[in-house]
């Protein structure tokens, strides 16, 4: 059989290019496995900051601006992630480690008591399971989800509700946290909520990484009866929207 | 045991406190306010006192430190660091503006970062990347056997 010439000929024209083609796919298999293998940390450039150590940058107001007093956090609600949850007091401990919410109630996050609450001047912080050995994803694991211009929402215990809107996450080494923005002071009322994220190290059983997302003041209001009949999350159920 | 008892002292958090204190003077209270509110060895804290028309000094009880807060657009401030022999716990910072004083709190903890998961949901990445270049690579070599399968039989 005579084959035209002109088929043979754009066959062996294309073989040299998927064999180029086929060879840098090996190359890009290759190396994902040498990636894979070797452990890559997560890059984070130092931070920039417009005003030098010693100076906030802003003047300090926190008596002005509608702040509010002082009054506890009962719960918070980020709609737009189906994160519902009841909080708990959370302090430090002797030793200085920060106390986390009780493993056993993981759709429970705490507001850490030594910074402000909602709608005072400073930081709040907040802190919630990413994960538990009993529940799989926890309280917290929502917060991935979260992205620039969500609300988040505390009730405070005197019936004041304020809103946050999320402006960004950051991850940071848990051995390298930077406190002086984690727990620093913006302008405005801040709110700032903490998880567990990166690595998971087997050996020491802890994630490599604090996960924080920042949010700013956006108002507060009083308590309506649809803020009041708001159904919290239970024991199984963290929303886990999107 | 050195080491044990140098990383117990430098755990400390300092908590720090959004410290409000009402001065005694007539004109507007001045207001102490520290950021971070939460430190650790090594953090750089910044005092501000809020109201506060003249240069103010800073000491932080029952440690030596004294830090000058200079007055610029109607507050006085200054900063410090950490030292790594604070142990962990609440320092309270009092702060002198003329004939006022106010103080604040500030939480030191040990830098550790917060325990918030247990690792039931992480996912081996490392893993799941190698996995993906063996098929990658798998692919590839099945693909280059095809084609000099081919050529041989083309010849």
């Amino acid at each position: 059989m005579v084959r035209p010439a002109g088929a043979h000929r754009s066959e062996s024209a294309l073989r040299p290019l998927a064999a180029v083609g086929l060879a840098m796919l090996m190359a890009g298999g290759l190396g994902l496995m040498l990636g894979g293998l070797t452990p890559v940390p997560t890059i984070r450039l130092p931070g920039w900051s417009a005003h030098s150590a010693g100076d906030v940058g802003f003047t300090v107001d926190p008596d002005g601006g509608g702040w509010l007093d002082r009054s506890e956090p009962t719960r918070v609600d980020a709609e737009a992630v189906g994160m519902h949850a009841p909080l708990v007091d959370l302090g430090m401990s002797r030793g200085g480690e920060f106390e986390v919410p009780p493993l056993g109630r993981p759709h429970v996050a705490g507001w850490f008591e030594h910074g402000a609450t909602p709608g005072e001047f400073g930081p709040t912080v907040l802190l919630g399971h990413l994960d538990t050995e009993a529940s799989g994803p926890a309280v917290f694991y929502a917060l991935r989800f979260l992205a620039e211009g969500d609300r988040v929402e505390l009730a405070r215990e005197d019936g004041i509700v304020v809103s946050y809107e999320v402006t960004r996450t950051e991850a940071y080494s848990k051995n390298a946290l930077p406190y002086e923005e984690v727990f620093g002071i913006e302008p405005e009322p801040a709110l700032r909520l903490i998880t567990c994220g990166g690595r998971f190290d087997r050996e020491s059983g802890d994630y490599a990484e604090n996960v924080v997302v920042y949010a700013t003041y956006a108002g507060h209001r009083d308590a309506t009866a649809e803020d009041r009949s708001r159904p919290l999350n239970d024991r199984d159920d963290f929303g886990l929207h999107r | 045991m050195l080491q044990a008892v140098r990383r117990l002292t430098a755990a400390v958090t300092l908590g720090a406190g959004l410290a409000l204190a009402a001065a005694t003077g007539a004109n507007a209270a001045v207001t102490v306010t520290l950021t971070p509110v939460t430190a650790t060895a090594g953090t750089t804290v910044t005092v501000v006192a809020a109201s506060c028309s003249e240069n103010a000094t800073a000491t932080v009880k029952d440690t030596a430190l004294k830090v000058d807060m200079p007055v610029a657009d109607g507050q006085a401030q200054g900063s410090f660091v950490v030292p790594n022999e604070w142990r962990a716990g609440m320092y309270t910072i009092a702060v002198r503006c003329g004939d006022d004083t106010a103080s604040g709190k500030l939480t030191v903890a040990d830098g550790t970062g917060a325990k918030t998961g247990s690792g039931s949901t992480a996912s081996d990445p490392a893993a799941a990347l190698a996995l993906t270049g063996a098929a990658a690579a798998a692919v590839a070599v099945a693909g280059l056997w095809l084609l000099k399968r081919r050529s041989r039989i083309d010849v």
